[in-house]
């Protein structure tokens, strides 16, 4: 708690402030465009933190995130098309409520909504993350490498429609996670006398390429729709379609709180993301409404339901990060090279090594709630503005800057080459259903599984018998194959139903 | 049969295949004994990608396919191939030319290529840009890009 406390002392200053504000605000704007979403933020604006000071880097790069997660409801709202698939819900309600001329109602709610879905999981982020990590500091490698295993092949069966497909994705992560000097013999692995590749392949134009410019090129092709969607919008005339009645507070608060813990859990569970918790949040309002075949044509609630749980699910998805050092969803695994660039290794020794900078960390996570409200809601016209801007006029300016971000990452263009290399792997993987989040999560945690796992190998002397020595991690294990069973049980395969036989 | 299941799952099966037997022992050196080779994870990733691929085209030789699967538009694939010639024009700039030539080209182009005919528009967003892009750089962090 002092280290908290001191954090507000430093983080409230003009400088940092001004870059949570730029990182809240740029971070609406992404989210509002279709395709461009908080992971993408994050990957794009890692660059430009290179020559900030930790603290204000750390809390642009927050605020992008919560920026836009709550700045994908806009597009959400008033396209029927959501920023990010997490705000889907969203859309269900929110787009008939545009529809109905109330697109500032619903703007409204949706910004309250995220806001304190975020703020309650920014306080269960806190009083979490500590705690958890004192426990996982009397894990040893074997354990670890046990938990990493379990959690690749969770997030691999639940991030995508098929585990098998979810499991090939993790392990081409961890193969290219490979590529480099291995750290203990010294030898060069898949560099094919690439010096650039010695140090391995970044992160950085990795996920611009899959995240953003591959997106893009998805966006791109769908540019006339969407403008056309944008195009008919228009706003009410009534004042009370252009703001939320108390009564209206009254029936969405209850909604809010379920929402924000809705999605708190579903972020701390690896793997599961915000889509799952917005859609779980809305399902349980609907199921508890006493009316629910009036969801789908432009309940406030819905929205408030969806938003609360889509941003109550990032600060909660930090808690692996901090506690064990796993990343539980894609942004969190981007986050960790920006942390760790910046001078915070994110895992259950931080708490002990850098308690000020955590507790700073802390602070700007807080702050960082309070700006997205005050940004929101003065900046609501203006954000709403974003969508209308045609798709032809957003791409130029995406590309140049993914370009910008890969390049300065290295200020060599074998960086773009890299990024265009992993753009095309981004696209084709989207298409064939290959889940490029676990992709990009056991690329992440590729490097501290091989290390786990070459330092099991030695402590348990090559013998698999002396597993039994190390019963958490037998309980991973277990859990690993039980994951695989009972995924593996729900997505088998269905026989495509044969053609009905035609009477001549 | 689902095609893109079969070919799929065949192709990668194949490729994992190739990196077991060709690429990492091309590309990997072998070390001495008391040290795990380097060889070890890189082969297990292979082995488990060749075996599910392997799963995944039988399973799409039985008729069966991920739900998530989308087919590729063809306004999919011009975009692509429009995007992508502009940026490879780019890269040809940025290498033979001027950085500033490939920046305009970029900006510029992928304005054209996506229908954008306002002239103030090109012309105001690519400066707009560049110039921004020239101030990060050039003033503020004092790099020159090369």
């Amino acid at each position: 708690m002092d280290y908290l406390i001191s954090g507000f002392g430093n983080v409230l200053n003009v400088s940092t402030l001004l870059w949570v504000f730029i990182g809240v605000t740029l971070g609406y704007v992404l989210g509002a465009i279709p395709g461009l979403g908080k992971a993408t933020g994050v990957a794009v604006s890692i660059p430009l933190t290179f020559y900030l000071p930790p603290i204000s880097a750390i809390a642009m790069l927050i605020g992008i995130a919560k920026g836009s997660a709550a700045g994908s409801a806009v597009s959400a709202i008033l396209l029927n098309t959501p920023g990010e698939p997490s705000s889907a819900p969203t859309a269900l309600d929110g787009y008939p409520l545009a529809r109905q001329g109330k697109a500032q109602k619903a703007l409204k709610m949706g910004l309250f909504a995220s806001v304190c879905g975020d703020f309650i999981s920014t306080l269960i982020l806190i009083s979490l993350a500590a705690p958890l990590a004192s426990y996982a500091l009397l894990i040893g490698p074997v354990e670890l490498c046990a938990i990493l295993l379990f959690s690749l092949t969770f997030i691999g069966g639940l991030s995508g429609t098929s585990l098998v497909k979810g499991v090939i994705a993790g392990a081409f992560g961890v193969f290219l996670a490979t590529v480099g000097i291995e750290i203990e013999t010294f030898v060069p692995r898949l560099t094919f006398g690439l010096l650039e590749l010695d140090e391995g392949i970044s992160l950085i134009p990795m996920a611009i390429g899959m995240l953003a410019l591959a997106e893009m090129i998805v966006q791109a092709s769908n540019m006339r729709a969407l403008d056309q969607e944008a195009a008919a919008l228009r706003d009410g005339g009534h004042p009370d379609d252009q703001r939320v009645t108390r009564d209206e507070w009254l029936r969405c608060l209850p909604v809010i709180g379920r929402g924000s813990l809705i999605g708190s859990v579903v972020g701390i569970l690896p793997g599961l993301g915000a889509s799952v918790g917005s859609f779980m949040s809305y399902s349980a309002t609907v199921r508890l409404s006493k009316n629910p075949g009036s969801y789908g044509t432009g309940r406030i609630e819905g929205v408030a339901a969806a938003e609360s749980a889509d941003n109550a699910v990032v600060p909660a998805s930090l808690i692996p990060l901090f506690a064990l050092g796993i990343p539980g969803s894609v942004i969190a695994a981007i986050l960790i090279s920006a942390l760790i660039m910046h001078g915070l290794t994110p895992g259950p020794l931080m708490f002990k090594q850098q308690p000020q900078l955590v507790g700073d960390l802390y602070a700007s996570l807080l702050c960082a709630s309070v700006i997205l409200l005050v940004v929101g809601y003065t900046g609501q016209k203006l954000f709403a503005q974003v969508v209308r801007v045609p798709l032809r006029r957003v791409v130029p300016v995406v590309i140049f800057l993914c370009c910008v971000g890969a390049y300065m990452e290295t200020s060599s263009l074998f960086s773009i080459y890299l990024m265009l290399f992993f753009t095309v792997l981004g696209y084709v993987m989207r298409k064939l259903d290959y889940s490029f989040i676990t992709f990009l999560i056991g690329f992440v945690i590729g490097p501290n599984l091989e290390l786990t796992f070459r330092q099991s190998i030695q402590l348990l002397d090559g013998k698999v018998s002396r597993l039994t020595e190390h019963p958490i991690a037998v309980v991973f294990a277990l859990m690993t194959l039980a994951t695989v069973a009972v995924i593996g049980w729900a997505q088998r395969p269905k026989p495509a139903a044969e053609p009905l036989p035609t009477s001549r | 049969m689902k095609q893109t299941e079969f070919y799929s799952g065949a192709v990668i099966c194949g490729l994992a295949l190739g990196t077991i037997f060709w690429v990492i022992p091309w590309q990997i050196e072998e070390v001495g004994e008391g040290y795990v080779s380097p060889r070890l994870l890189p082969q297990i990733c292979m082995w488990l990608i060749a075996g599910l691929c392997a799963l995944q085209a039988v399973n799409g030789l039985r008729g069966i396919q991920s739900s998530g699967v989308t087919p590729i538009r063809r306004a999919e694939i011009f975009t692509f191939l429009k995007l992508g010639a502009v940026l490879a024009l780019s890269l040809a700039l940025f290498v033979w030319v001027a950085p500033l030539a490939a920046g305009i080209s970029l900006i510029a182009g992928a304005f054209l290529v996506l229908g954008e005919r306002n002239p103030l528009v090109i012309l105001g967003v690519t400066g707009g840009l560049l110039l921004l892009i020239w101030g990060v750089f050039y003033r503020l962090l004092g790099t020159a890009i090369v």
